[in-house]
């Protein structure tokens, strides 16, 4: 038995202290899922949009599934939705200007980490949708392949060739960037 | 937050896994008003609902009835 469904069922009842349980137990999730396919500036919105779309659609959740990836199949249709409004594709990193303001007061290998990761999320930005949104709830969520398809719709096999086609479309944002991440080559040349 | 499996093939996919820890490391979190404006959006529209809800069935309940009443005035008898 999933560990929300009684939780759901109480919503579904007019318990809206089950539903804050929900609430507080998957946003955090919600959120990172959001943040890392629209980006964090829109993230707040679809996660209140994806829980108050929930709240009215608690009734059609099949339960066959688990209800986290139910609920993330409503982020991702809401993230779409976000992404669907007009909105200029991002610059590449090599054009944006460091961040070195904490430079001096920060460790230096502190610093490098935070770059590092600053320097990946972008490039992870930079991805495909369809190719992002799967690396996201793998690599990032870890997600099970069948939660993925249920997530976005899709046969478990097509979700397993665009993972890795995102990975290897990562690796090559990765090699063509200035910084070294040491990515050896792929000795079959794939 | 960890893959489940890890399915990582080549070693450029290895190495990928081991960059992407830093961003699972400190993933991005919401505010603490969230949970608040989730709640704030649902009371409200609760108390818009419903009211709305009882004005559709009632609105409704009269426009049958009133169809059913010309109806029965048209009918031969």
């Amino acid at each position: 038995m999933d560990p929300d469904e009684r939780l759901v069922d109480r919503a579904l009842a007019g318990d809206l202290g089950a539903f804050e349980r929900l609430v507080e137990r998957h946003r955090d999730a919600v959120f990172r899922v959001a943040a890392r396919i629209v980006g964090p500036g829109e993230a707040e919105d679809v996660s209140q949009d994806t829980f108050v779309r929930a709240f009215y659609r608690l009734g059609r959740w099949r339960r066959e599934g688990r209800f986290r990836a139910w609920l993330l199949q409503i982020a991702h249709n809401s993230a779409l939705n976000e992404l669907a409004k007009e909105r200029p594709e991002p610059a590449d990193d090599e054009a944006l200007p460091e961040r070195a303001d904490h430079a001096g007061r920060t460790p230096v290998a502190l610093v490098e980490q935070r770059e590092r990761r600053r320097r990946l999320e972008h490039k992870v930005g930079l991805l495909g949708l369809n190719h992002r949104t799967v690396l996201v709830l793998r690599d990032m969520e870890g997600l099970s392949y069948e939660e993925i398809a249920t997530v976005t719709d899709s046969p478990v096999g097509s979700v397993k060739g665009r993972l890795h086609r995102a990975r290897g479309e990562l690796i090559e944002l990765l090699r063509r960037n200035t910084y070294d991440w040491d990515l050896p080559d792929d000795p079959s040349g794939s | 937050m960890t893959p489940p499996d890890r399915d990582f093939e080549s070693p450029a996919e290895q190495r990928l896994d081991s960059h992407l820890e830093i961003v699972r490391a400190e993933p991005p979190a919401p505010g603490r008003s969230l949970t608040r404006r989730i709640f704030r959006t649902l009371r409200w529209q609760r108390v818009l609902i419903v009211p709305l809800r009882a004005v559709a069935a009632v609105t409704s309940g009269v426009l049958a009835g009133v169809r059913t009443l010309i109806a029965g005035r048209r009918s031969p008898r």
